[in-house]
């Protein structure tokens, strides 16, 4: 079914529009879940709760891309589970080692209690990824908004391992040196 | 701030550039299928891209290679590619003489013609050796870069060459200037650049081998945009003291990348073809400097066929079964030393292959890192060596292949800014000023060894490891588990080293 139709099923206050929207993008949003969470049982809660988050937020939301706009309610819910988490259950995932490649560009200087302005940084990062060339947005999005694996990002895309690492890398590095730029780390 | 703010920031990029990645992210490219292949050889490419630039480059003069002496090997298969610029002269070599051109008729040799030929090519041979390079400059290199590359295997197999990345990192310095320069002379061991360029022509006068025996094939390449404007004089520098031919094309288009990646497959014998296939030319890319070594040699003395048998190779992912060569070697020396034991095989026309075992407990990796491969490979060290043993090797028939990105690890050895566009200075070759930085440094590689010859490594073990054998004994020496293999040259220079903790 169309995005379009989906929309307007969760409009008309009609129940299909979770049927739809699990048929449509259900494994998509249990992917993002379990890069997130390494854990099945997790991930399923995730995204139960991602169709009960939607409903009650389309409307007021029409959005034009649905997909993105499950995926940041998915991921959202995720994260947060996986912050409620103790120390002990908290690795493994792509997205523990993404949290480990981001160290250096968020606390330079190795101090990560220093504040930080949220609503600034997501500015800053917005137009940082917007900057980015087209395939290395998409690259950098993959890892660090899907929690792609790097394997996973250089089979979708028929690039070598390492060039996927390099290109992140990089990026990192740009990324790192417009937040000092910004004067935000 | 935590890395978890930049995440959390990351939830409020634009829906567009998410359902974009998004639609990336449903491609399923099917990965290239391996080729079968059974020749021995080690080959080496290395690739550095810089990104950003452009302008209009006039061609060099163009070689015509039929100008060549007939007599005279014309070394490099004509580049037939419409985007050749400039196509590189290679130090003429000549061939070793063959007892057939000196055959009348009759089936009689001339003898004293066919000697006196040989003493000619033998002398040209020699010749070339004697030019090489100041053992202090390279080998300086040779152990900063191997501790560096090696010091993180995780496991797995990684064969580098540092005659590759050296040749290539000094084309690098040609085309940068400032900072950016001294920081790669520095890792290159040479005061200046006129300095570097000589230590290159000896290192390729001294490796380059075509002389129908043996082959160790160096080549270099630069790739330009058509759009945009280098200086000659540095061009013409990569030409004639770096022999690298000359390319210009479209960047980002899809031709020029598959032209790029024919080079690179034509000089490495196909062998990589699918790391070169993962390298391309973006639209970002202002230029591409492109390096490649290509080795064939024989063993001085072949391993019997039908001695070749299965058995288990003990590798770091856990037992393999893979085919084991096996041969008697008389009057070779043996080398014992606290962790490890060593022997080597020679290539015929010069040239070995050294097998280095580590004792039970230690890796291959942790040899490199103490320091025992330079005491292996300048002959100092090593405590026990043993001229009059029987040297039983087991040896596996492998082929091992790595790619790596050396971003990094060439950063953390000095030579920082050309990766910064606020810092990289690539005046030299670039006519008009604009930001640009190195954007990758991949080096793949790749090493096989059969029973006739070629390429790679292999060790061996000793019943009684890091002991004294009598003289006179006979000694096992099974490379069946993680081992280290270095191939030098004539001169011993260190052309390639590997180390093979899986043979699957």
């Amino acid at each position: 079914m169309e995005d379009s139709k989906i929309v307007e099923l969760y409009w008309q206050r009609n129940e299909s529009a979770i049927s739809a929207t699990q048929e449509k993008y259900g494994k998509y949003l249990s992917k993002i879940a379990y890069n997130i969470l390494d854990d099945v049982e997790d991930s399923r809660e995730s995204v139960s709760d991602t169709y009960l988050r939607a409903w009650y937020s389309i409307p007021p939301h029409k959005p034009v891309h649905l997909s993105a706009f499950l995926a940041k309610i998915t991921r959202q819910i995720s994260i947060d589970i996986y912050r409620k988490r103790t120390s002990k259950k908290r690795s493994g995932s792509e997205y523990a080692l993404s949290l480990e490649e981001l160290f250096d560009c968020a606390s330079p200087d190795g101090n990560p209690e220093k504040e930080i302005d949220a609503t600034e940084l997501s500015k800053a990062i917005s137009s940082f990824v917007s900057s980015l060339p087209r395939e290395t947005a998409n690259i950098f999005i993959c890892r660090y908004f899907y929690f792609d694996s790097i394997r996973g990002i250089a089979t979708y895309t028929g690039s070598s391992e390492s060039k996927i690492k390099s290109i992140l890398y990089r990026t990192r590095l740009e990324l790192k040196n417009y937040l000092e730029k910004e004067e935000l780390i | 701030m935590k890395p978890e703010d930049i995440i959390d920031a990351m939830n409020s990029i634009d829906n567009n550039a998410v359902f974009e990645a998004q639609e990336m992210r449903k491609q399923k490219k099917k990965g290239k299928s391996w080729i079968k292949w059974v020749a021995v050889a080690a080959c080496f490419c290395l690739v550095i891209g810089a990104v950003l630039g452009h302008f209009h480059f006039k061609p060099s003069n163009v070689t015509d290679p039929t100008t060549q002496p007939s007599t005279l090997i014309q070394n490099i298969p004509p580049v037939k590619n419409p985007f050749a610029i400039s196509n590189a002269v290679y130090p003429d070599m000549l061939k070793i003489p063959s007892e057939a051109d000196f055959t009348d008729e009759n089936g009689n040799v001339d003898w004293v013609a066919y000697s006196d030929a040989f003493s000619i090519w033998s002398k040209e041979c020699n010749a070339r050796k004697n030019n090489s390079v100041s053992a202090a400059n390279y080998s300086n290199f040779f152990n900063t870069t191997t501790k560096k590359f090696f010091a993180d295997t995780k496991g797995e197999n990684l064969v580098y060459s540092p005659v590759n990345v050296y040749l290539a990192l000094c084309m690098l310095a040609e085309s940068t200037g400032g900072q950016s320069r001294q920081q790669i002379l520095d890792l290159l061991g040479a005061g200046s650049v006129e300095e570097l360029r000589s230590n290159a022509n000896k290192l390729w006068m001294s490796n380059y081998a075509n002389d129908g025996v043996k082959t160790n094939i160096l080549a270099n390449s630069v790739w330009l945009s058509d759009s945009l404007k280098y200086n000659k004089p540095t061009l013409d520098i990569l030409a004639n003291n770096y022999y690298a031919s000359s390319f210009s094309g479209a960047m980002g288009s899809p031709d020029y990348t598959k032209a790029l990646q024919n080079w690179l497959n034509e000089q490495t014998g196909g062998l990589l073809e699918e790391q070169s296939g993962a390298i391309e030319l973006s639209p970002d890319t202002l230029f591409s400097l492109a390096s490649t070594v290509y080795f064939n040699g024989r063993w001085e003395s072949e391993f019997p066929e039908h001695l070749t048998k299965a058995d288990t190779f003990h590798a770091v992912k856990g037992s393999q079964t893979i085919d084991f060569m096996y041969q008697r070697l008389d009057g070779k020396p043996f080398y014992t030393d606290d962790n490890y034991s060593a022997t080597y095989l020679d290539f015929q026309n010069g040239g070995k292959m050294w097998l280095i075992l580590p004792d039970a407990g230690n890796s291959p990796e942790s040899l490199i890192q103490n320091g025992s491969i330079n005491s292996i490979l300048n002959g100092s060290t090593p405590k026990n060596k043993q001229n009059n043993v029987l040297i039983n090797v087991f040896m596996p028939k492998f082929d091992v292949v790595s790619s790596i990105n050396l971003n990094e690890y060439i950063e953390a050895l000095g030579v920082k800014d050309v990766f910064y566009s606020t810092k990289a200075d690539f005046s030299p070759i670039l006519a008009e000023s604009r930001p640009a930085y190195v954007s990758e440094i991949n080096h793949s590689a790749r090493v096989t060894v059969d029973e006739k010859g070629c390429t790679a490594a292999a060790f061996t073990v000793i019943a009684a490891e890091g002991v004294m054998v009598p003289e006179g004994q006979e000694i096992y020496f099974r490379l069946d588990r993680p081992f280290l293999f270095v191939i030098t040259s004539d001169d011993s220079t260190p052309l390639f080293v590997g180390v093979v903790n899986n043979v699957e």
